[in-house]
């Protein structure tokens, strides 16, 4: 067979993980308990068990839910904290906590802590955060939030900067409203739930805020002139105020992805359940 | 003004010390690749005077800082937006 090559058929894979990031891709950050992204090599987690303080990473099974058995072989009858929440977007922006006492709990006495069913990250209320470099976003931005706040007297906050200026994704305390805030000021709509929900933020440079509390519209306009910076740097915590309840997930993009909107949260609700 | 229950240092290097001692009693860090760095963080009564730095108590805490005393912080006023 000179100058003949057999043919070789190229290998063909069954259907393989799809995750939602690579059907709506080039998030800025993307944080969660199951894999987002096909090319997605790391792990999920980096945990710190209370029985001897050593840490592990934790990654996913075969079909993209957090390794819970990984998780829980590591820990023991003990509790597991979250050392690390690796961004799944390809920048590399991981949300740390270096203080052991400030660290959120996903295991708690050998149990995985769940909300429906599915890994969350619990944050205490009084010191638990997570830290990460400033989001480079565009003053456009969408985020995509799985969150549970503990009770109507209590605070749920997820992405946020640590200056009460700064911006936010959502925050909702004993006033029992929600607020989205970006550097172009603020917009707010009654939001009095302590189940588990999906929290839409779309910022818009062209003067809009909307949100959505599981897909549903709860409030678009323009936002009220509140002076701030566009800067968001710590998940649970904002200046002085701190999450109680838990998280799931957190995905922001640089871009306005209304058009996709309803796309991301079917993806969301799919796997989480949530409405 | 917060009620505070914890341990009061004049100094940030006092509550440094306190850290470095909770640190050595937890063994923190347990390995050099490790990313917890201390097993508690100290905050700073930047609005009281005298300015002072505290440590919140736990109860893993007594062990090594012993039994923890009642205190004042200033807070600022809580955030509405």
């Amino acid at each position: 067979m000179i100058g003949k090559f057999p043919k070789v058929r190229p290998r063909v894979y069954g259907p393989g993980f799809i995750g939602i990031l690579d059907t709506y891709a080039n998030a800025a950050v993307a944080y969660s308990v199951r894999k987002l992204r096909a090319a997605y090599t790391g792990s999920a987690i980096r945990v710190r068990r209370s029985s001897d303080n050593a840490e592990q990473d934790i990654g996913f099974t075969g079909t993209g839910d957090l390794n819970e058995t990984a998780l829980t072989t590591f820990v023991g009858a003990g509790n597991g904290f979250v050392t690390t929440w690796y961004d799944q977007s390809g920048n590399g922006n991981n949300a740390t906590q270096t203080t052991a006492s400030n660290q959120p709990q996903i295991v708690s006495s050998g149990s995985v802590i769940n909300v429906n069913s599915k890994p969350s990250l619990q944050f205490d209320g009084s010191d638990d955060f997570l830290t990460l470099s400033n989001i480079s976003t565009n003053i456009t931005y969408s985020g995509f939030q799985v969150v549970k706040r503990k009770s109507t007297s209590t605070i749920s906050v997820t992405l946020a900067g640590s200056s009460i200026s700064d911006s936010y994704l959502l925050w909702n305390f004993s006033d029992n409203n929600a607020y989205f805030r970006s550097s172009q000021g603020y917009i707010t709509q009654s939001l009095n739930t302590t189940t588990q929900q999906l929290f839409t933020s779309i910022n818009i440079n062209s003067g809009n805020m909307s949100m959505y509390n599981n897909a549903s519209l709860l409030l678009s306009n323009t936002p009220i002139s509140l002076p701030g910076t566009n800067v968001m740097n710590a998940i649970g915590r904002r200046n002085a105020n701190y999450s109680e309840g838990n998280t799931q997930e957190i995905i922001v993009y640089s871009s306005n992805e209304s058009s996709n909107r309803t796309g991301i949260e079917s993806n969301i609700n799919s796997y989480y359940a949530i409405y | 003004m917060q009620s505070i229950n914890g341990y009061q240092y004049p100094t940030e290097q006092d509550a440094i010390n306190a850290r470095e001692a909770c640190d050595a009693y937890y063994g923190i860090p347990v390995s050099p690749n490790d990313v917890t760095q201390n097993w508690v963080d100290y905050q700073f009564a930047e609005l009281n005077t005298p300015k002072f730095w505290y440590i919140v108590y736990d109860d893993s805490l007594l062990p090594v800082l012993g039994e923890p005393i009642e205190f004042e912080v200033i807070t600022k006023s809580p955030i509405i937006n």
